[in-house]
């Protein structure tokens, strides 16, 4: 199922919120990243409905987002911390269930499932007022789960979840992503998303920076500035060659290790490599230090200000 | 890995309409209320008041007392006989009594039942399920109404039910059938117009204090102002107090009020109230729509 984003706009009176989007999202795991106030639960708003754009089209498979059809193709968690104090995890995420207007006992067996699916069937007499950040996470998810939607729209799911609840759901997520699932997980913490997703949307002002793999937007980065260490013998005669080469910025010597700052790395690479052969170097140690999530959105970032 | 595998499997059956949602939300609503423990101080003032006036009906049928002390017992009720010769409808008068235990629960549940929905952002776990705005506004108002009822015309009836009770037959009802019917009529105004009033109050303010303080001051603050601003009992400028708009418009029909002027009155107070509960229900729709607007 093929969430759809074509050139969209959402103004917020005069405040543009998203700026001419347009992407497609299909089944497997999409992270949305971006900075907080970077467009990313407008983003999600859209898509589940909550917002018609300015201009521009928003689809689930073939329908409307807003519409009433589309609705029951997607799950949603919104980023909200606190609701519905009063009431246990089970007897919210029933509640929820019954919104879609499944009768009584299909309800408590979709009620059942969903907890279960996320680990959440031990606690789920607790009142969620007595329930932790990360208990509450799992039963919001549970409530998106419970009407088996082909589309996931998971607004910060991972916020404020330990190890253990993170392992368990991003194992659900990916078993989900595996069954042909279309799952559109958002967050600001960059690790998060480097773990989970397969494919990545950047935005940032309300525009999308980049999409794709990270390793792919990496590549596309060919003039991002690159910092590397390299373990070589003899350090100093390889640091005096590299010296001389334009594309470096700077090195820096570091115990036995070098951290050169390249502003061209896919030419620092080949010249590296021929440097070495020619002058008989043996590197025992080569590695990028910042092809992270955070090198890369930081830098996609700074291009956009 | 196949759907079955991760333990989910398509709904073959119907689904119902999403009108039903409406009910769900009501239900919610009703356990956020009574899982309150401060909430049932004021259900119990209610439910006290409630008892009372079941056991002095049950005294006043029960008890061979002489008919002065049947009458005083009956005028405190609110049945009393009028000048006129006719019985006043004492469940009426039950009602609005009950009014007092219904603003205080209303002006602190208004916060939990609709504002935190939008201060928590928690409508959009409403918004982004098949139903709409529609579905949501009356579920809540339904909610609201509902707790009205279970204070005022649910145990108005009952106590209708326990006078018959001592009828030898269903002459009671029968003869009476007018009291059940102005008791519903009533119920319905006092649900219909509480709601929609705090729905709306309480979607804009969102926090407990500043409704409570706006709901005290709506109710509150037109009484002494239309002592001062009328002369006439039937005087345009007592329209400013709803809870009196209330008391003229349930009474509406079913031979409540007694003469021209009443009725006169009561049909510009019910004109009042829907001009009134139009504009707060416009508001409330256009602040249901508003969820996505920055801030």
């Amino acid at each position: 199922m093929l969430l759809s984003f074509d050139r969209v706009t959402k103004f917020y009176g005069p405040v543009i919120g998203i700026n001419d989007i347009s992407c497609r999202i299909g089944p497997g795991i999409t992270g949305l990243l971006g900075a907080n106030g970077a467009g990313k639960s407008t983003l999600m708003k859209l898509a589940s409905g909550q917002l018609r754009p300015s201009s521009g089209s928003v689809r689930i498979g073939q329908h409307a987002a807003w519409s009433s059809a589309a609705k029951r193709l997607f799950g949603y968690s919104p980023d909200i911390n606190s609701f519905y104090e009063e009431l246990t995890g089970r007897e919210f995420v029933y509640a929820m269930t019954r919104l879609y207007g499944y009768p009584r006992r299909e309800a408590r067996e979709r009620t059942e499932r969903a907890l279960d699916e996320v680990g959440m069937s031990p606690r789920a007499e607790r009142r969620l007022a007595g329930c932790s950040h990360g208990m509450r996470q799992r039963i919001k998810l549970a409530q998106a789960l419970v009407h088996d939607p082909p589309v996931l729209l998971l607004d910060e799911p991972l916020s404020g979840i330990d190890p253990g609840g993170r392992k368990v759901i991003n194992d659900l997520l990916a078993r989900l992503a595996d069954a042909g699932k279309t799952i559109l997980v958002s967050s600001h913490i960059l690790v998060e998303i480097e773990q989970l997703a397969d494919t990545v949307l950047m935005i940032a002002r309300g525009r999308i920076l980049a999409s794709g793999t990270l390793g792919q937007i990496r590549e596309l980065l060919e003039d991002q500035p690159l910092t590397i260490e390299i373990v070589a013998e003899p350090a100093r005669r390889l640091a005096a060659l590299l010296a001389e080469r334009p594309e470096v910025r700077s090195i820096e010597i570091r115990d036995e290790a070098l951290i050169v700052r390249t502003a061209a790395p896919k030419r620092f690479f080949v010249e590296l490599g021929e440097l070495v052969v020619r002058e008989g170097l043996e590197v025992q140690r080569l590695q990028t230090l910042d092809a992270g999530a955070d090198a890369v959105f930081g830098y996609l970032e700074g291009g956009v200000r | 890995m196949s759907i079955d595998v991760a333990h989910y499997h398509g709904w073959q059956g119907p689904l119902r309409s999403p009108w039903s949602a409406s009910l769900a939300i009501v239900r919610v609503a009703l356990i956020q209320v009574f899982r309150r423990k401060a909430y049932w101080l004021v259900l119990a003032l209610g439910l006290t008041h409630f008892l009372l006036v079941w056991a002095m009906i049950y005294a006043v049928n029960q008890a061979g007392q002489p008919p002065e002390f049947r009458q005083e017992v009956l005028q405190r009720l609110g049945f009393a006989m009028s000048r006129g010769g006719e019985a006043k409808n004492g469940y009426l008068a039950f009602m609005e009594r009950q009014g007092v235990p219904v603003m205080i629960l209303l002006a602190f549940s208004g916060s939990l039942l609709v504002g935190s929905d939008f201060r928590s952002g928690a409508v959009a776990f409403y918004l982004s399920r098949r139903i709409d705005r529609r579905h949501y506004i009356i579920g809540k108002l339904g909610a609201i109404g509902a707790i009205v009822s279970l204070l005022t015309t649910i145990p108005a009836l009952l106590l209708y039910f326990e006078y018959g009770m001592f009828s030898p037959s269903l002459q009671y009802w029968i003869d009476n059938w007018r009291s059940l019917a102005a008791v519903l009529v009533y119920g319905a105004v006092l649900a219909v117009v509480l709601s929609i009033w705090l729905a709306s109050l309480s979607a804009y303010l969102q926090r407990v204090a500043p409704i409570a303080i706006a709901w005290a001051t709506l109710f509150i603050l037109p009484k002494p102002l239309r002592t001062l601003l009328t002369r006439d009992k039937y005087d345009y400028w007592n329209l400013i107090d709803p809870w009196r708009d209330i008391h003229y418009a349930g009474r509406l029909g079913f031979g409540e009020l007694k003469n021209g002027e009443e009725r006169q009155f009561a049909l510009w107070a019910a004109a009042f109230l829907a001009v009134s509960c139009a504009i707060a229900l416009a508001a409330l729709v256009r602040r249901v729509r508003a969820v996505d607007v920055v801030e």
